[in-house]
């Protein structure tokens, strides 16, 4: 965080096209398993995880663009910490809905059961609602 | 898809938890809107998906068939589909979820394409748009004082492998009437309903309601005929689904499906293993308990009383997957000698034919689709852990490698395809050497099938023979007492039955019976059933005639085709579906054509085409010995006078399969 502590901008634009990179290989490897029909990910008991996985690269690369939205926010708009400490808080929400958002889809793709994902999904509601808290920091100060 | 309680509830816990957070962090005015948008949002999305579930469940297009209704627990399966995608598709692909459907462009296979069908009277099964109708002069469709002709729409379609039905609708009644055609789906074919199958009555002579009383039983999921029986004809039927669905073997499902709304219950599950007692798994349940489940339908079995028919009618079937089935309604026991067996004499009383009609006289089913009583009465059964799943599976796994259409036709599991169906019980004949030194064949052979020996093609069904489900040592004197061919002359047509008595005796030791029959002595099997046998008999024989197995067992190719000329022109029709069917098996008759729907003298007419042909065509004969067997003289001609003492002494008796 030593980065993100000097200059919070640059550091989201970082993480955010890294992010971007490694959900795009993971949509291309996706894509590979439907080449290659794989069966433990496109075959009709194995819904679920391909469901979750698709999920995974989607909110993935999602939260990418979004990391990088919020770095060109801070830039643009001149957006600096303030009393309540509000840039340190959306900058840590933001980071963590992009861990656990894709790393929760990713997770619950692993092991599943029957219509239902693995433990791992669980992470998924705690990353929403981390992502929801920084959008919403945000937008107040806009 | 949320009740209408949990959709309520949640919004409510959303919409608190948001104006919660509002007042805790004095939100701007700003914020407070987005939430207040959020929380519209969710309860919307909700509502819609409430709205969308009772939109499924009100689907009712016609008051002039069953009607579907979710009740006494059951779900459907749209309800199973969710949490169990995979297996909700293999059951899709097969022929059970389709043993009855509403008619639809996938779901009829027949041509409705402007064709006039005439059997006494005339119909013409057609389109109207999207809609399957047929317009007939029969009076029997008409209601009292209707003129004709009448035009009903389709209602039920049945059947989906060999040949399907069509049900059409009456007014006033979800009691639906029966076409009197079936459309054969191998010879793309409209055929009268009398000659799909084995009887020389004409059956059900008026459309009547005859899957009102009877299909419903084994073709819809809970089905509630709701009948008066003295008004059958303004039942008030009702299912919970058409087609055999999951709960026909799962039991109803709205306990599971609510209990499993748990979240919490399910990961518990997940986690922890073991059974789900909300719903029944036949493959965990006792041999006798999982036999039971397929033998709701796959059993010769009655209601047994006037009341319990009375029962049915109103509420359904009682028994549900996991009872005892016998406690609901009565199996026929066939065997003779079985003491107390009340209901089998009562039946006999009523209905003379019940037992022949259904069973080989040792209480063997003739029939397909009743495989119960065979499975229940064989030697493996009583190991106490034989049952239908022992060998069939009812989901086609992932990694079957047979396309879903092999998979379906019969089922079975792809590793119980051959002899490793056996193995598991019989592991001492699981090298080739041991299978050799049993079966006295080549292990790579159709002699060493254990199917082929074991498990005959004795059952008779879908103008075809099938596999008998009691299995048994093959064995002459069961034959002469029964009837039922011998599994060994079902492949070797050209042998005598001594012959194969002489072969189990040196063999196996099975003692010979006597054979005060001298034709038992002279005559091979094969021609001597398709010429003297009954019906059932001849239908059999019909069928191996072109079974590859016995073709390359008997070469057939130089004696079976004055055989089968005289089966094209059989009195049955379903013998004479056969027998062309197998005729065109044999090299230089691919392309043959005889219509077994002809007029007698037409019928005739082609018969002697056939032999003169044969005559004509030199074909290269065997050993005069082995002629003389399959009735073929030095000179390569038919014999015959042998031929027409055998004819002459054909066994003529009435013969009817209630498959």
């Amino acid at each position: 965080m030593s980065d993100g502590e000097r200059d919070p901008g640059r550091f989201h634009l970082r993480v955010g096209w890294w992010t971007v990179l490694v959900f795009l290989a993971m949509g291309i490897a996706l894509e590979g398993m439907h080449g290659l029909k794989l069966g433990f990910y496109l075959d009709l008991a194995n819904a679920t995880r391909r469901h979750m996985w698709t999920l995974s690269h989607a909110h993935g690369t999602l939260l990418g663009l979004i990391n990088i939205a919020f770095a060109l926010s801070l830039r643009t708009f001149g957006l600096v910490e303030g009393d309540d400490g509000w840039l340190r808080r959306a900058s840590l929400a933001l980071m963590l809905a992009t861990l656990l958002l894709p790393g929760g889809f990713a997770l619950g793709g692993i092991k599943i059961y029957a219509g239902d994902p693995g433990l791992g999904a669980l992470l998924v509601p705690v990353g929403g609602f981390s992502l929801l808290y920084a959008v919403w920091l945000t937008a107040r100060r806009l | 898809m949320l009740s209408m309680p949990d959709s309520l509830l949640t919004s409510l816990a959303l919409g608190a938890v948001l104006a919660t957070t509002a007042w805790l962090y004095d939100l701007s005015r700003l914020s407070r809107a987005m939430f207040v948008a959020l929380w519209l949002a969710v309860v919307v999305g909700l509502d819609v998906s409430d709205l969308e579930a009772s939109r499924i469940a009100s689907v009712e297009p016609s008051a002039s068939r069953p009607l579907l209704e979710r009740t006494d627990g059951y779900v459907t399966s749209q309800a199973c589909q969710s949490c169990h995608p995979s297996q909700h598709a293999s059951w899709e692909q097969s022929y059970h979820s389709k043993m009855t459907a509403l008619p639809s462009e996938e779901t009829v296979l027949a041509p409705f394409e402007d064709t006039v069908l005439s059997y006494r009277y005339s119909y013409f099964p057609h389109r109207r748009g999207d809609e399957f109708w047929i317009s007939t002069d029969d009076p029997t469709w008409a209601e009292p004082g209707e003129a004709l002709p009448v035009s009903r729409r389709v209602a039920l379609v049945t059947g989906s492998h060999h040949q399907q039905l069509y049900w059409f609708e009456r007014p006033g009644t979800r009691a639906v009437g029966r076409f009197h055609y079936f459309y054969r789906i191998p010879e793309q074919r409209w055929v009268p309903f009398k000659s799909a199958v084995l009887s020389k009555q004409d059956m059900f002579d008026d459309p009547g309601e005859f899957w009102t009383t009877v299909c419903i039983r084994c073709h819809s999921t809970h089905g509630k005929p709701r009948f008066e029986p003295e008004n059958i004809r303004d039942a008030d039927t009702r299912v919970a689904e058409l087609g055999i669905a999951c709960e026909s073997c799962h039991g109803p499902g709205l306990e599971h499906t609510e209990a499993n709304r748990n979240t919490l219950r399910r990961y518990l599950r997940y986690l922890l293993g073991g059974p789900d007692d909300t719903i029944v798994n036949p493959a965990r349940l006792s041999a006798d308990r999982s036999l039971d489940v397929c033998g709701q339908c796959h059993a010769v079995q009655s209601l047994g009383s006037s009341a319990r028919i009375r029962q049915w009618s109103r509420n359904g079937m009682p028994y549900r997957p996991g009872d005892d089935i016998a406690k609901t309604r009565h199996i026929v026991d066939a065997r003779p000698g079985v003491p107390n067996n009340r209901f089998r004499d009562r039946t006999l009383r009523r209905d003379p034919h019940f037992l022949e009609d259904r069973f080989w006289p040792d209480g063997v089913p003739n029939v397909s689709g009743r495989e119960y009583q065979g499975v229940k009465t064989s030697p493996c059964y009583a190991s106490g852990e034989f049952t239908c799943l022992s060998c069939h599976v009812m989901h086609r796994p992932s990694d079957d490698p047979r396309p879903p259409l092999e998979w379906a036709n019969d089922q079975l599991a792809a590793d119980r395809r051959g002899n490793d169906a056996c193995l598991g019980c019989h592991p001492e004949f699981a090298e080739p050497a041991a299978i050799e030194a049993h079966s006295h064949h080549a292990s790579d052979s159709p002699g060493s099938s254990c199917y082929n020996c074991h498990m005959a093609n004795t059952a008779y069904g879908l103008l075809n023979a099938t596999r008998s489900h009691f299995i048994e040592n093959p064995d002459t004197a069961t034959q002469l007492a029964t009837g039922r061919p011998n599994a060994c002359n079902l492949c070797h047509l050209d042998q005598t039955l001594s012959w194969t008595a002489h072969k189990l005796e040196e063999w196996y030791g099975t003692p010979q019976p006597e054979f005060p029959d001298p034709e038992h002595q002279r005559t091979a099997e094969g021609p001597l059933q398709a010429l003297r046998g009954d019906a059932g008999q001849r239908a059999l024989l019909a069928f191996h005639l072109g079974w590859e197995p016995a073709q390359q067992a008997s070469g057939v190719d130089d004696w079976a085709v004055p055989v089968l000329g005289e089966l094209v022109n059989d009195p049955y029709e379903a013998v004479r579906v056969i027998a062309h069917r197998s005729l065109a098996t044999l090299p230089g008759y691919e392309d043959i054509e005889f219509d077994y729907l002809a007029p007698r003298e037409e019928r005739r007419q082609a018969r002697a085409e056939l032999l003169d042909s044969w005559a004509r065509s030199g074909a290269e004969r065997s050993s005069p010995a082995r002629l003389a067997r399959v009735l073929i003289d030095d000179e390569g001609r038919r014999m015959q006078a042998r031929v027409a003492q055998l004819l002459d002494q054909r066994d003529t008796r009435r013969v009817f399969r209630a498959e």
